[in-house]
């Protein structure tokens, strides 16, 4: 089979000749550059360059050689990757290049500011490896009009043939599946909006000023898809859509205040995408989102990831039992907080292959690490959590 | 000290917006102290000493000595009972009902968190303005002056007493989930009882502005995570102002406690008229630059400012001269420097020794 087909195949829940693989796909099934350079370093390839083609997280650009090795069968369609380059230095001093349109200055301090505009909107402290968000435009407003004269911005034309120029080339000269990277968060992008803590005061507290946001971005996140789909939707097979509901310990809200705030905006919005393409619905929410899933489900949403098994709810076999028939589970393979990085290359090899026994049977599963793989994860752990994928990715007949 | 003011003069002095005649070294070292001691690794040179000698040795001001608002609650009864390792159960039983709370002690026994709240839904607010109203607060000033005498010229007397309603519904009561959703379901009852806990602050207010202590903390513990800038506006601020306004006519000094997330409320924090911010913690720690804080605080003092994180070994030591140097130059002598917000229990002594004799080679 080829990845375009094992993926579909996947996703429609029947076997395919193997578990797909995902690695890069999308800003949160890849690695960070540094963890990137590390394994190229370990494993003697020595061509291409450190590609930071996502700045805020530091996510390296996957190259054909290593998709090759671990069998990846996705590749991203995302602007941060057709950009352009220029040099660049990682957090821990080596050289790279990054995306060629990323503005940022030094903060006087040792770390970095990330520019929009002229703008400062993002800030990389002297000791960490992450842009924080650090501008919130409607920080301050306090009426829906405040929030209604705001322009929350739309793709470009140029943007947009461009992206079609590289979908096109993507699919007529690869076969790999291609996921289009397009957001359209509600939840977080109100968050980005206000500021995290802000907003869900507004939601507790001034539910219209949250509403009135919420729905903006909805019409908003509608009249973009149709453009993108409209430009790459006859190429791509997968589109993204954001964002985080969970955390650690459980849903962000209560799941009843999901259900009657933000679900219905996702089922607009995903509904929205299915009546306009054949493309698959790909969320990534992170944290322990077990109450909300048959909501997402409910909404239109085809793939789910990162499926964080370590937060609270989320155990691999309660997952597969309850909703693998009716959703595709992308990532649940291998757990990036404590197990991949700080396990040793046995420990990692035992977790995949119990993970892939979880998730594997009858489909409806692409295997990927659970999130971006984090600075420091030691090579031989990836090498690892791949062998295991390797030795137990077959279906047989 | 010969030629100095002493360290209590300074620390007046800093207040009354006078000039100090140099920077004052104030760390709070209790904890890292009383860990120490405790677990038997206290540096050799500090075998038998006491906190005061140690903080004579640091070349340290002391900051927080002396307690002396005392409370008793007229009718309620309340107990105690340890219902498992480290973990005590309290009871506040009144005629409208009962209250539980469950607090985790540390290993140490020094500090301890809520394993249970003793307010679990809206309805309980009716018990605890019970409780509240039922308190009787008083001045212990033998114990001051027992206070003052004990700590000599080593710092001026300050001490922190009970949150602000919401605050303390956050932190004490309820915890901050269930709080903000009590907010939206049941806005009518946590809102009254807001009312009513700041009409039992009264009676700490009097006696504040009846007693000598020229400076006066609110130990808040703000975090702009669970305080951002509707909750700082709709609720702490107006309090705040009011309290602020009465605590000035009395001639106070009035500092709070920031030790959280500052960013999202660095346009707040100037709206209301403290004189001091205490804690406010810059990166990599906290999530603000020292500019920042210098741009929020206006004329405030400054209070601490260097993050607990450069007193642990994994930090290189030319950072925390860095940082000392860089505080000094921005905010000196609206400045009382110190550690946000303390010196952790395995942070390294010889480096608060080290900044106290920075500061003294500055004259």
């Amino acid at each position: 089979m080829k990845s375009r087909e094992r993926v579909l195949a996947a996703i429609n829940h029947q076997k395919p000749d193997r578990v797909p693989v995902d690695l890069g796909g999308m800003r949160s099934t890849g690695m960070m550059a540094m963890a990137y350079a590390d394994l190229k370093q370990h494993l003697g390839v020595c061509e291409g360059a450190i590609y930071v083609f996502d700045p805020g997280q530091q996510l390296a650009l996957i190259e054909e050689p290593i998709l090759q090795r671990y069998g990846a069968d996705v590749v991203p369609l995302d602007l941060g990757t057709i950009s352009g380059w220029k040099p660049y230095r990682l957090p821990d001093g080596r050289e790279a290049l990054i995306r060629a349109d990323f503005e940022m200055e030094p903060d006087g301090e040792g770390g970095w500011f990330q520019l929009d505009g002229g703008r400062r909107v993002g800030h990389m402290p002297a000791s960490s490896y992450y842009f924080d968000s650090t501008y919130h435009p409607l920080a301050e407003a306090t009426s829906a009009a405040e929030v209604d004269a705001y322009d929350l911005g739309e793709w470009t034309d140029a943007d947009l043939r461009r992206l079609e120029r590289e979908a096109k080339r993507l699919y007529e000269e690869t076969d790999y599946a291609i996921m289009g990277g397009f957001g359209g968060a509600f939840l977080e992008a109100g968050q980005g909006l206000r500021g995290w803590d802000q907003f869900m005061v507004d939601i507790a507290l001034d539910r219209p000023l949250a509403e009135a946001i919420l729905h903006k971005v909805l019409d908003n996140n509608r009249r973009n898809v149709r453009r993108y789909l409209d430009a790459v939707g006859r190429y791509i097979q997968l589109i993204q859509v954001g964002g985080d509901l969970g955390t650690q310990a459980g849903p962000q809200l209560r799941p009843e205040w999901y259900y009657e705030l933000l679900q219905p905006l996702e089922k607009a919005f995903w509904g929205e995408i299915h009546r306009l393409s054949d493309v698959k619905v790909f969320l990534h929410s992170c944290g322990g989102i077990y109450e909300l899933i048959p909501g997402i489900i409910d909404a239109g949403c085809d793939v789910l990831n990162p499926v964080q098994t370590s937060a609270v709810g989320m155990e691999p076999e309660r997952l597969k039992r309850e909703f693998g028939e009716r959703i595709t589970f992308w990532g649940g393979g291998c757990d990036t907080q404590s197990v991949l990085p700080f396990g040793t290359p046995e420990q990692v090899y035992d977790h995949v292959s119990q993970r892939m026994r979880v998730f594997k049977p009858g489909g409806g599963y692409v295997f990927c690490q659970v999130h971006n793989i984090q600075a420091g994860t030691p090579p031989e752990n990836i090498e690892a959590m791949y062998r295991a994928v390797h030795d137990n990715w077959a279906y047989g007949d | 000290m010969a030629g100095r003011r002493s360290f209590r003069e300074m620390n007046l002095a800093i207040f009354r917006g006078e000039d100090p005649g140099g920077v004052l070294w104030q760390p709070r070292l209790e904890f890292w102290y009383d860990v120490n001691r405790k677990r038997g690794t206290l540096p050799e040179r500090y075998a038998g000493a006491s906190l005061l000698d140690l903080y004579d040795d640091c070349l340290a001001s002391v900051r927080y000595f002396t307690w002396p608002l005392k409370v008793r609650q007229r009718s309620v009864r309340t107990r105690e009972e340890w219902v498992g390792p480290k973990r005590l159960a309290r009871y506040w039983e009144t005629p409208v009902g009962t209250l539980r709370e469950v607090v985790h002690y540390d290993e140490w026994d020094l500090s301890s968190y809520q394993d249970e709240y003793k307010v679990k839904t809206a309805d309980d607010l009716a018990i605890l303005e019970y409780i509240i109203q039922d308190q009787e607060w008083s001045w212990d000033q033998t114990t001051y002056e027992a206070d003052l005498a004990r700590v000599g010229e080593r710092g001026a007397p300050q001490f922190y007493f009970r949150r602000s309603p919401l605050q303390g519904l956050f932190i004490e009561h309820m915890g901050f989930q269930p709080a903000i959703y009590a907010l939206h379901d049941e806005r009518d009852k946590v809102e009254h009882y807001l009312e009513v806990a700041a009409a039992a602050d009264d009676a700490i207010y009097d006696l504040l502005c009846q007693g000598a202590e020229p400076i006066v903390n609110f130990g808040e513990n703000i975090d702009a995570h669970m305080d951002p800038p509707t909750i700082w506006r709709q609720y702490h601020a107006p309090y705040y102002r009011r309290r602020l306004d009465q605590l000035h006519q009395a001639g106070k000094h009035v500092h709070i406690h920031i030790d959280g997330a500052m960013r999202p409320i660095l346009g707040c924090i100037g709206e209301c008229p403290f004189d001091g911010v205490e804690a406010a913690t810059p990166e990599p720690q906290g999530d603000v630059t020292i500019e920042q804080i210098r741009q929020a605080l206006g004329d405030m003092v400054l209070l601490d400012g260097i993050p607990a994180v450069y007193f642990l070994p994994t930090y290189p030591v030319e950072m925390l001269i860095e940082c000392v140097q860089r505080l000094i130059a921005l905010f000196y002598p609206r400045l009382v420097l110190g550690i946000s917000d303390e010196i952790p229990p395995d942070g390294l002594i010889e480096r608060v020794k080290l900044v106290g004799e920075m500061v003294a080679d500055m004259g």
